[in-house]
């Protein structure tokens, strides 16, 4: 058993210093500390004091005061951090069994609750273009613009600088092998195919869905959709119903132009770098792309806009906390939208031209 | 209150406007109610308060069925909000929610919010619907605020905004959350006064949630507290004053809920 003799003035140096050095000792055994002479104590000091006594009672030892002054017991007091909590109750290991089945069972019931959100996303949709549940009229008109409209600017410029990027690339290759005039092959089958829906479902996750998180996000931090709940609306018709009508009718159209934004840029290269005709350009492009194609493009476009829409309306809704909870909710929309329209097109890739 | 304004208004107006039976419930794993009877008859004016983390909130969650309860029965107006269909769409006409911080729609007018509960009944926002959004606004004072966005409005407006949105379909019970948190003692006062003179003209039912003494004591006919989930006391504010348990007589005495505060840690003394 050590016996320790304490200051008469207990501050900051001596919490940071010897008092601290004192936890070995507690940790080792009984400790007495004797503070008969104690005059003042500040905060820090009756702090590691507290300190010191849980490390030596969690250490299963004893620790005394002898004959302390009252400013010491008066200032322990005054800083006193309550009883010990009770010692976590022995929870019995988790056999790698035990967590597969918990991992299991939460994959299922992610999956169902999933499966709940889209039926009651379609059915919400249908009951408003029924009219049997209202949206605040003309919510869809807002949604076009703010979800469509207003995204064309961005969704045409950055398709047309990357058909600027990929036309030139693709014609200098193409120059080599005397083929310049495949590039307009080249610029329909992948800007229609591929690159004009893909890039726009990208940039719509990334603009759109992000919006849509957060804007429902905060909606349910601030009991706005309890709100809504109790006067009667249903959420999924008055907030999610709008928000996929606007996308359906809107990404087709934003994929369409995008591709023509890259075959316009695909032509600016063919006609100054590669020196051919608009007219040369045109005609090949036509035989190039299938009526076909454009008919999967926009039911590829339309997917995507189901799958960015369900994902960020779900995100938004279940997001349960404050601020920081929108912001990791409106990320997890960005990555998921992102992910699973880039796992959507590959399907089609292979249901469609394989 | 004329019945004669909502189509198909339920016959349920002699029964209990709010029931409570042995309510349990919580989150996740987390039991917050543990055995909660409540009843409330037409025309009260009925506080439930407690400390904090004693479950006021949870069971007005409940009752308005945002949540599910884990057993018991609730029944407001007759019928089980949190079993979506028609009896609750009934039940939800017939009754307005004043949130703690409003939870006014923020991308739209304080006139349209106003609205919006006709809107969800499939009348388009004009005329008729116009103008009882309209006097209920100028009845809460809020006239002027028409086609302001709840951002721009003060947290005492934005609940005067928000009364008027649920008073907009002349219901028959309202509820409250904490009806004066968060304003200055004057606006409070107001907003108790204004509760209390809709009660009286409206001869609406009012179930607050609180733990504002002040209002308690101007507004409420009978009490409900609760403490850690259960319901520690359940009659009128005369008997909680006089008679009922300490906690209680507390609670109204010096504004505050002593809680639990824990033993203190006692060090060895040896001399």
């Amino acid at each position: 058993m050590a016996e320790i003799q304490l200051p008469t003035r207990l501050q900051r140096e001596w919490a940071l210093g010897e008092g601290a050095g004192l936890e070995m000792l507690a940790r080792d055994g009984d400790l007495v500390l004797s503070g008969s002479k104690v005059e003042e104590v500040d905060v820090l000091a009756a702090g590691a004091l507290q300190h010191l006594r849980r490390i030596s009672r969690e250490n299963g030892h004893k620790i005394s005061l002898r004959a302390p002054s009252q400013v010491l017991l008066d200032r322990l007091a005054a800083h006193d951090p309550g009883p010990d909590a009770p010692p976590p109750a022995a929870t019995a290991p988790r056999t790698a069994l035990v967590r597969l089945g918990q991992s299991g069972w939460d994959a299922i019931a992610h999956v169902s609750e999933a499966w709940a959100f889209g039926v009651a996303m379609v059915l919400g949709t249908w009951s408003l273009v029924a009219r049997r549940e209202h949206a605040w009229p003309g919510a869809t008109w807002r949604q076009l613009y703010e979800l469509g409209a207003s995204a064309l600017p961005v969704v045409v410029l950055l398709t047309g600088l990357i058909g600027l990027t990929l036309a030139l690339l693709m014609g200098q290759q193409l120059a080599i092998y005397g083929e310049s005039i495949h590039l307009a092959t080249f610029m329909g089958i992948s800007f229609v195919r591929e690159v004009g829906p893909m890039l726009t479902a990208v940039i719509i996750a990334g603009r759109s869905g992000s919006a849509i998180t957060a804007e429902l996000a905060s909606m349910s931090v601030q009991q706005e959709v309890d709100a809504l709940r109790t006067l009667g609306a249903r959420e999924a018709s008055f907030l999610v119903a709008p928000r996929l009508l606007a996308l359906l009718v809107a990404m087709p159209f934003l994929s369409l132009f995008a591709s023509a934004s890259g075959i316009l840029a695909g032509l600016a290269v063919a006609v100054f770098q590669l020196e051919l005709s608009p007219a040369v350009y045109f005609q090949i492009l036509v035989q190039s792309i299938q009526l076909r194609d454009v008919f999967y493009t926009v039911l590829k476009s339309a997917v995507f806009a189901a799958i960015i829409v369900f994902i960020a309306c779900r995100n938004g809704l279940a997001t349960r906390g404050g601020s920081d909870a929108v912001g990791r909710a409106t990320t997890d929309t960005v990555v998921a939208g992102i992910f699973w329209t880039v796992v959507a097109d590959c399907v089609f890739a292979l249901v469609l031209y394989l | 209150m004329n019945t004669e304004t909502v189509p198909g208004r339920k016959a349920s107006e002699n029964g209990p406007v709010l029931y409570v039976g042995h309510l349990r419930a919580g989150y996740g794993t987390r039991e917050i109610l543990k055995d909660v009877s409540v009843t409330v008859a037409a025309g009260e004016i009925r506080a439930i308060l407690g400390g904090s983390g004693s479950g006021k909130s949870t069971l007005l969650r409940n009752v308005l069925g945002l949540e599910k309860p884990w057993s018991g029965t609730v029944k407001v107006l007759g019928s089980d909000l949190s079993e979506p269909g028609p009896e609750a769409d009934l039940a939800l006409s017939q009754l307005g929610v004043l949130f703690q911080d409003g939870a006014l729609v923020t991308s739209l007018t304080v006139g349209q919010n106003t609205m919006l509960p006709l809107v969800l009944d499939g009348i388009p926002p004009t005329g008729a619907v116009q103008e009882l959004a309209r006097a209920r606004l100028s009845q809460v004072g809020m006239a002027d605020a028409w086609s302001r966005f709840p951002a721009e409005l003060s947290g005492g407006m934005r609940k005067r905004a928000s009364l008027a949105r649920a008073l907009v379909r002349e219901p028959r019970l309202l509820f409250c959350d904490e009806p004066s948190a968060g304003l200055d003692p004057l606006t409070a006062r107001e907003l108790d006064n204004l509760l209390l003179e809709l009660h009286g003209s409206l001869g609406l039912t009012l179930v607050m949630v609180s733990h504002e003494i002040e209002s308690i004591k101007l507004l409420a006919q009978k009490i409900v507290y609760l403490r850690e989930g259960a319901v520690l006391f359940d009659g009128t504010m005369q008997d909680a004053l006089q008679s009922g348990p300490d906690r209680v007589r507390d609670f109204f005495a010096r504004c505050v809920d002593p809680g639990d505060r824990p033993e203190p840690s006692t060090w060895e003394t040896i001399p």
